[in-house]
């Protein structure tokens, strides 16, 4: 008698796994079919023989339930995974963005080794916070389509258009991986926050440094006030930045708006700073001054040539950075004709 | 030195009847399908048929046909019903009208497939 309990066991073993309508048809079934399998006293060695030649549990459980025992299913796992690896950028992208705005805006401060702090904790906070957002929102919505649509026939859309199908990369070889775009926002967006920031406390960070009682004070600063108008255009380049690298990280290749587009980006760049220390308003007469004081007129006169040789180098940039688009749209062009 | 090329042959064989077992399941899959319509043309329940089965040396594990049953019974082509009148309780299947359909185009699509199958392979040995 004792044991019959294996064989109600390896049935129980079976049918817990299967759905609540289905347990007991399956159990009396089961059961019929391994006592008919069996002598009328059989021995436990027969037994385990007959339960063992039915297979695992697990195993035979799963052939009763042919059809999705799925999390998300095959039909819908490929669509899950695309909507996920997009979603978890864009929300990462969007969480260090707001990370950043947080540290700036919200808790000022104005030690700067506190601010680099607070600005890689509240960065990689709303990164961390973005994509595990991305992640449950994501997978519970196909959760939810998969249980949703488990008893139908979905045909996932099978017809598609030749005039679907994506374009061709500018230039052969220029994939680009998602994650190296991913960085390069978020390189971009701290660079570009960090310059402003500067910027706009420039009176406490770019000048003369003297050492006042033992601590290091900046006395004179490099700059005026008048540079803060340059907050505007440094922000919406900023913005723009940012636009172009979310184009590429949607199109996952360089095409040739985005040459055009990213030229116009770094060209732009260039021409704000050098019209930033071209301005004559924008230096410090007082910094000029000290320089003077300090060093005599050459020290004026090297501060003058540091100036120009700046301005020099970045108007090479510029027309560097217009030529070398130009050679990039042709090239393309050429290629794309093939 | 011997020894070891012994061990390679056998891990080759085992390699090539993994390979063997792997492919030849979906082949049996769609025959067995094929016989145990076949013999459903009598009511039979589990063991019965498990049994008629292997007097018929068709090859096909209690672990597979059972769970079989209930999914052509919820396809609709088999119906079901049980006996409670022996000692223990038997669900019995059988062919029905839609399962006889079936069964007769299966059989169909089978020969053709037989027929097609010996054209080729009989092509292949005469072009040897």
């Amino acid at each position: 008698m004792n044991n019959n309990n294996y064989i109600l066991r390896y049935v129980y073993e079976v049918t817990k796994r299967l759905p609540a309508n289905e347990r007991e048809d399956v159990r009396k079934e089961l059961e019929t079919n391994i006592y008919d399998m069996l002598s009328d006293d059989p021995t436990k060695s027969e037994i385990e023989a007959v339960l063992k030649s039915l297979g695992k549990p697990s195993e035979i459980a799963k052939k009763y339930q042919k059809d999705g025992r799925y999390l998300i299913s095959p039909k819908y796992y490929d669509s899950y995974l695309t909507s996920l690896k997009n979603a978890m950028i864009i929300l990462a992208v969007i969480g260090f963005i707001s990370g950043i705005f947080t540290a700036f805006f919200v808790e000022p401060r104005t030690d700067i080794v506190d601010v680099i702090g607070l600005v890689f904790e509240k960065g990689l906070g709303g990164i961390i916070e973005g994509i595990i957002y991305a992640l449950v929102i994501v997978t519970v919505i196909y959760v939810i389509i998969e249980r949703v649509n488990q008893n139908k026939e979905v045909e996932v859309n099978k017809e598609w258009s030749i005039d679907d199908l994506s374009e061709l990369p500018a230039l052969s070889g220029t994939y680009i991986s998602k994650a190296s775009v991913t960085f390069d926002i978020i390189f971009t967006t701290l660079f570009s926050t960090a310059f402003i920031f500067f910027i706009y406390n420039h009176q406490k960070y770019l000048g003369w440094v003297k050492d006042v009682n033992n601590k290091l004070t900046l006395t004179t600063p490099l700059f005026t006030n008048s540079i803060k108008y340059f907050i505007i255009p440094l922000v919406l380049l900023t913005i723009f930045e940012i636009f172009n690298r979310l184009m590429l990280l949607k199109d996952g290749v360089k095409t040739v708006k985005s040459y055009i587009l990213i030229g116009i980006e770094i060209g732009l760049a260039l021409l704000t700073f050098l019209i930033m220390i071209s301005l004559k308003t924008v230096f410090n007469n007082d910094f000029t001054t000290k320089l003077e004081l300090t060093f005599g007129s050459n020290g004026v006169k090297v501060f003058d040539y540091a100036v120009a040789f700046v301005q020099v180098g970045l108007i090479i940039g510029i027309i560097v950075t217009i030529i070398y688009t130009i050679i990039k749209v042709v090239k393309a062009n050429e290629f794309n004709k093939k | 030195m011997s020894y070891s090329i012994i061990e390679i042959i056998k891990e080759l064989i085992l390699l090539i009847d993994s390979i063997i077992d792997n492919l030849s399941v979906e082949l049996k899959r769609g025959v067995q399908t094929i016989v145990v319509l076949n013999f459903l043309k009598e009511p039979q329940y589990g063991y019965s048929l498990l049994s008629e089965l292997k007097d018929n040396n068709i090859d096909i594990e209690a672990g597979t046909l059972y769970p079989l049953l209930r999914r052509l019974e919820k396809q609709g082509i088999l119906d079901a019903t049980w006996d409670t009148e022996e000692s223990r309780p038997r669900k019995f299947y059988v062919l029905n009208k839609t399962g006889e359909v079936v069964l007769d185009h299966l059989i169909k699509i089978w020969s053709d497939m037989q027929n097609n199958m010996e054209n080729i392979i009989r092509g292949e040995i005469n072009n040897e």
